[in-house]
């Protein structure tokens, strides 16, 4: 599903240098993994999340998705991939504090229409009942846990029904009960809707959930 | 560490708020203190103005309408320093135009005979600076010592003199160049000239009206100073008794009851020329009769006549005969009407008795002192055909030696005039008149610098004109000071929250704070006055050219006030901390609020759209939304409510309403005595090629000073004029508030009067910006015989071409100011093929009045020029005002955008691509400004809907191209600035 060959990302350093974050950096992904990515601190493990979801782009190598280069298209192609194909979940959440939970989890669907359909609202209400957030959609952000918050992150990034989804620290702000939920479900969305997981996580417990840990080390993973 | 250096870090920190804040104070203190700065030197040049026309008077003695000896300047009681003057209207002309100036006939000015001084103003309205001084034709009204508005006067009005340029009196208050006595800030046109040449021109030898003394003088002064001959009331012995007459003809009628009250046996006298005295048999034309309560021990009953031998004689008339007498009697403007008495000879008398008492016929000048009837020169129309050889022998032989003497009761009422019902007293005994006072012959005692000093103080308020002119700038400012500070407070939230998790209580953080943000105020606050300053310079140099039409005077100066300058700065300052201390409170308490509760879930799920997504982002920054709106929508409906209410004489109904319906209005320099209305009237002015339906509407005028607003002045007395009402009723002025029942007419009520009070009708601009007063007050004013009346604001009209005049009766206004009977302001009604016609042969005809003549429309055009010059800077610190407001909402728009850098990544981490990131945060940032703006137009709109249809076609053009142009600004400006956002993001 994802073919990632030679990426290359590097930034200023502040000076006349470049830092080299990824350094020809190789992956594969087949369709319907959960692939835990771990790494130091400032390894590139976020970099390498974000050029996954077209984010931001490699200095040089090439990315295939779903056999087709991310690249070869216009802006416009990248953020359509993003929307239907890739799904984020932040570590912190990002959840926008002046809508509803609901809203939140719906935001996605105005990328492309003005109006969210009742098919996709009920999906909506689907994948907060399946993360045990239903009875919350119509409160907001501030007014909720860092856990329920977490949750509404995961189903906005779903309700897209993308074929890969892309955490960067999903439990990094949580405490273990709600990190091991949270955990639980990336497994039963990865089980049950057959979503390829990309894990960015410190925690060993998090990343073992996953079917296969890589590390990213010095630019290249392992 | 310490807190100031924990103040410093914070202050360098967030310098780019605290740079805004600054900016804002900059403004709002610069605004203080330049109006209060403004109001200082406007004030100060009208004070200055005072003592410039001034110099060092201190008490006028002034008589309006009659003359008194210039002896009485000597009085030693008056001091050293009383000036004696003859003051006189009059007007020299320049390139074909009239210049109206005040004369004033003085010894201290240096000129010599034949030549005149002149002032500034005067030398650039002559064009002396551009072209050398020629010589000046200077047109006078022939004053003489008769009343011009009486019958028995040659009409002969203005008289003329050639005068060389001796020079130009200087400005400086000793030297006197400004002269004037008016309390207005404008400068007349000055001629100064030789006293007794000026004296001589108006046949009035050693008469002055007008002294001006450097010290106080009290009335007791005066009264000491003053007797009855220097008022020219001569008294002499005749036939062994006592004769007062006056060197003005006739004696005040104050003065007649004065005197018979106060002496035994008065026999008053009334000469008149008659038409025709006619028997059955003959008619002799043209004779003088004396109306007299005694003649010879004998007292004449209402019913007789005396008739001359030789009168019997032409008359084939006996004793008991009844003799027909004829003559006119002047009405208004001398509109004559022919009036009749019939009487029974009661005596005959030898002609050399009656011409053995030369003074029982008065010295009518014109009259009496002409060598053949033929040479009668006399406003009155005499017949020439009907004068005979016996009637030119008779004046030869007897001159004015009245034919016929008759009852003066029945003849009183008929000939008296407004000038006199006497024209001798006498009596047998020494005559008492110690109880004769200067003013009931008409001399005043005014004290001009104080009335003028408290006139400058008072006058408009310039400092709060100011204020509420930029007090749309200050709101601004205060928009621009809150919305950074908001700004910094949400950024800082975090920061907050850690020092409260440090111990910091809510005061410390709000002192703290405050503390940072005292820093930028006491930094920008002293720039603040240094704008000020720059501030009041420009306006006082806008005022004098640009805005000139707002003051229609110039050479305001602009007068430092330190202690003004303190208040701007202390009033910026305070007002700048008070108001961050009120946001920062409200701010900390917010951010100590705990997290709103569970909201409830909504009964009814809407559709999640674009459009709720929008709305969500406004709601969740309600403050600054609508602080922005309020800012741009006040701004717009400030500016465009100025702009559309400006005048722009496209309502006819308005125009009709200002200038009554009529088309001209003439303003003259001698008093008009004749009827423009009647045939003979037309014929006197040389009028009668007008047009037969021309109207005219001629006015009396008591000149005071000009409450238009034009005078800065506060006036306590403003100019009376007195008109027809029964014209003004059926003309289309409007009467809008009066103190008279709704079912009373206005003009009917106006008519009559409970003496001491007079109602008058005032023109709206007069009564609430000129006077200051309120429908019902009163004004004081004195009468010609130096009575006190109070004239009753009664009636209020629109807004009119009588804009700075009080309007009284006409009949009213003569019983109060009797003297005054001739018309200085004509209107005229001619239809519109004809204006400009009327307009060239009025003024050719009355070109020896020194009649200026204008459109009653550009008159009421002028008037409204000075609100609309107010509007014009309104709207132009109202458009700064917006432009602050704007420059506040670039501050919101980009701080809003710069505080989504997160949500942009969110946004294109769900898939949005930057095309609809843009189209989103620019609908959200749009959408408060041009509905702001939308609202501004639409409420501006509704505020001018009962005069929308009077908004001239170019003033909507332009406020069309300025909303088009404020809402494509504001387009592209949030298009750019979202552009920017993304493309740095």
């Amino acid at each position: 599903m994802i073919q990632l060959t030679e990426i290359v990302k590097t930034y200023p350093d502040g000076t006349n240098h470049r830092i080299r974050v990824l350094r020809g950096l190789n992956l594969t992904v087949s369709r319907g993994e959960f692939i835990a990515i771990t790494g130091a601190s400032g390894s590139g493990k976020t970099t390498l999340l974000s050029i996954l979801g077209t984010l931001v782009m490699p200095d040089s190598g090439q990315y295939l998705l779903d056999g087709q280069s991310v690249y070869a298209g216009r802006p416009a192609d990248c953020a359509a991939i993003r929307n239907r194909k890739t799904g984020f979940v932040f570590q912190e959440h990002r959840l926008m504090p002046q809508l509803s939970l609901l809203e939140n989890i719906l935001l996605p669907t105005l990328a492309l229409r003005s109006k969210a359909s009742r098919e996709q609202t009920a999906y909506a209400h689907l994948l907060m009942e399946m993360t045990g957030i239903d009875s919350l959609a119509a409160q907001y952000p501030p007014s909720v846990s860092g856990g329920q918050a977490g949750r509404a992150a995961l189903c906005r990034a779903l309700v897209m029904k993308p074929p890969l989804l892309l955490a960067d620290e999903p439990t990094g702000q949580l405490d273990a009960e709600n990190a091991c939920n949270i955990t639980t479900l990336l497994q039963t969305i990865n089980c049950e809707l057959g979503a390829t997981i990309l894990m960015v996580s410190h925690s060993p417990q998090t990343a073992a959930a996953a079917s296969r840990i890589l590390t990213l080390y010095n630019g290249i993973l392992s | 560490m310490k807190h100031a250096r924990l103040l410093k870090a914070n202050t360098a920190y967030y310098r780019r708020y605290y740079r805004l804040i600054m900016a804002a104070t900059l403004v709002m203190t610069a605004i203080l203190t330049g109006s209060l700065m403004i109001g200082h030197s406007v004030r100060h040049t009208l004070i200055s103005r005072v003592k410039e026309r001034l110099g060092n008077t201190q008490t006028v003695i002034f008589s309006r309408h009659a003359f008194f000896e210039s002896r009485l300047a000597d009085a030693p009681s008056l001091g050293t320093g009383a000036q004696p003057v003859l003051l006189t209207n009059g007007f020299v002309s320049s390139a074909g135009r009239l210049i109206p100036v005040t004369v004033w006939g003085m010894d201290n000015k240096d000129v010599p005979p034949g030549s005149a001084k002149i002032n500034s103003t005067l030398a650039t309205e002559l064009a002396l600076d551009t072209q050398p001084a020629d010589d000046l034709v200077l047109r006078l009204p022939a004053t003489g010592l008769a009343p011009a508005g009486s019958l028995f006067v040659t009409d002969n009005y203005t008289t003329a003199l050639r005068l060389s340029f001796a020079g130009i009196v200087g400005n400086r208050p000793e030297a006197g160049g400004n002269l004037n006595l008016k309390n207005e800030q404008i400068i007349p046109n000055n001629i100064f000239l030789n006293r007794t040449e000026l004296a001589s021109a108006l046949g009035i030898q050693g008469k002055i009206n007008l002294i001006l003394s450097d010290r106080h003088i009290s009335a007791d002064t005066l009264a000491k100073a003053w007797n009855p001959a220097l008022s020219g009331i001569r008294q002499r012995m005749q036939n062994g008794g006592y004769e007062i007459t006056s060197d003005r003809i006739f004696l005040q009628h104050d003065m007649v009851a004065n005197i018979a009250k106060n002496n035994r046996n008065v026999n008053h006298l009334f000469s008149y020329m008659a038409n025709a005295i006619a028997s059955q048999r003959a008619t002799i034309p043209y004779s003088f009769v004396t109306a007299i309560d005694e003649y010879n021990g004998k007292r004449l009953q209402n019913d007789e006549i005396i008739l001359s031998d030789y009168a019997a004689a032409r008359l084939h008339a006996e004793k008991n005969d009844s003799i027909k007498l004829t003559f006119f009697v002047s009405g208004d403007l001398k509109t004559l009407r022919e009036d009749t008495l019939v009487f029974r000879v009661a005596e005959i008398v030898p002609i050399r008795q009656l011409s053995a008492d030369p003074t029982l016929s008065a010295e009518f000048p014109g009259l009496s002192d002409v060598d053949k009837c033929t040479d009668w020169d006399s406003d009155m129309p005499i017949d020439m055909n009907r004068i005979t050889p016996d009637d030119e022998d008779y004046w030869t032989a007897y001159r004015a030696t009245p034919k016929a003497l008759i009852a003066y009761a029945t003849a009183a009422n008929r000939w008296s005039n407004v000038y006199g019902s006497a024209t001798a007293l006498r009596m047998s005994d020494q005559p008492d008149m110690s109880s004769l006072e200067p003013s009931m012959l008409g001399i005043q005692l005014i004290y001009p610098k104080d009335v003028g000093l408290a006139a400058a103080q008072n006058g408009i308020d310039f400092a709060s004109l100011f204020l509420s002119l930029g007090i749309f700038i200050v709101f601004s400012a205060v928009m621009l000071m809150l919305v950074p500070l908001s700004e910094m407070i949400v950024c800082r939230s975090n920061e907050l929250s850690l020092l409260r998790a440090l111990g910091f209580s809510g005061r410390r953080m709000v002192k703290l704070l405050w503390r940072e943000s005292l820093v930028a105020v006491v930094r920008a606050s002293p720039a603040g006055v240094v704008a000020g300053v720059c501030y009041t310079a420009l306006v006082l140099v806008l005022l004098n050219t640009l805005w000139n039409g707002a003051v229609h005077t110039g050479g305001f100066a602009f007068f430092p006030s330190l202690p003004t300058m303190l208040t701007g700065w202390a009033a910026g300052t305070g007002i700048a901390l008070a108001l961050l201390r009120i946001a920062i409170v409200r701010a900390v308490k917010q951010t100590e609020k705990p997290r709103p509760a569970i909201r409830l879930r909504r009964q009814r799920e809407k559709p999640f759209s674009r459009i709720r997504l929008i709305g969500a982002g406004l709601r969740a920054d309600k403050k600054r939304v609508w602080l922005s709106f309020a800012t741009l929508a006040s701004g717009v409906l400030i500016v465009f409510s100025v702009g559309l209410n400006r005048r722009g004489f496209s309502d006819g109904s308005q125009l009709l309403s200002g200038t009554g319906g009529y088309s001209l209005w003439c303003e003259s320099s001698v008093p008009i005595y004749h009827n423009i209305n009647t045939p003979e009237g037309r014929a006197k002015l040389a009028l009668n090629g007008l047009p037969d339906d021309v109207q005219a509407l001629q006015l009396f005028r008591y000149g005071a000073d000009d409450a238009s607003c034009l005078n800065l002045n506060k006036v306590t007395q403003p100019t009376v004029l007195g008109i027809d009402m029964e014209s003004l009723k059926n003309s289309h002025f409007k009467a809008i508030q009066s103190i008279y029942a709704d079912d009373v007419s206005v003009f009917d009520a106006l008519r009559s009067a409970t003496v001491p009070v007079y109602p008058v009708m005032v023109d709206e601009t007069t009564l609430l910006w000129g006077l200051q007063r309120k429908t019902g007050d009163t004004i004081r004013y004195e009468t010609s015989d130096g009575k006190v009346v109070y004239l009753q604001l009664a009636v209020v009209m629109q807004n009119s071409v009588f804009q700075g005049n009080l309007l009284m009766d006409k009949k009213l206004f003569s019983e109060v100011w009797s003297e005054i009977a001739g018309a200085e302001i004509v209107l005229l009604k001619a239809k519109t093929s004809d204006v400009e016609a009327v307009q060239r042969h009025v003024s050719q005809a009355l070109g020896e009045y020194g009649v200026r003549i204008m459109p009653a429309a550009r008159r009421l055009k002028e008037f409204n020029s000075v609100t609309d010059t107010y509007l014009t800077i309104f709207l132009t610190l109202g458009g700064l005002g917006l432009l602050i407001g704007v420059a506040s909402l670039v501050v919101v728009v980009r701080k809003n955008l710069a505080s989504r850098g997160e949500q942009v990544t969110l946004y294109r981490s769900l898939g949005f691509a930057d095309s609809e990131i843009a189209g989103l945060l620019t609908a959200e940032n749009r959408i408060v400004p041009v509905s702001a703006i939308a609202f501004g137009v639409a409420a501006s709109l509704a505020g001018i809907s009962g005069s929308m249809a009077n908004v001239s076609l170019g003033v909507w053009v332009t406020a069309l191209i300025f909303m088009a142009a404020l809402m494509a600004c504001t387009w592209i400006f949030v298009k750019k600035a979202v552009e920017r956002q993304l493309s740095s993001g």
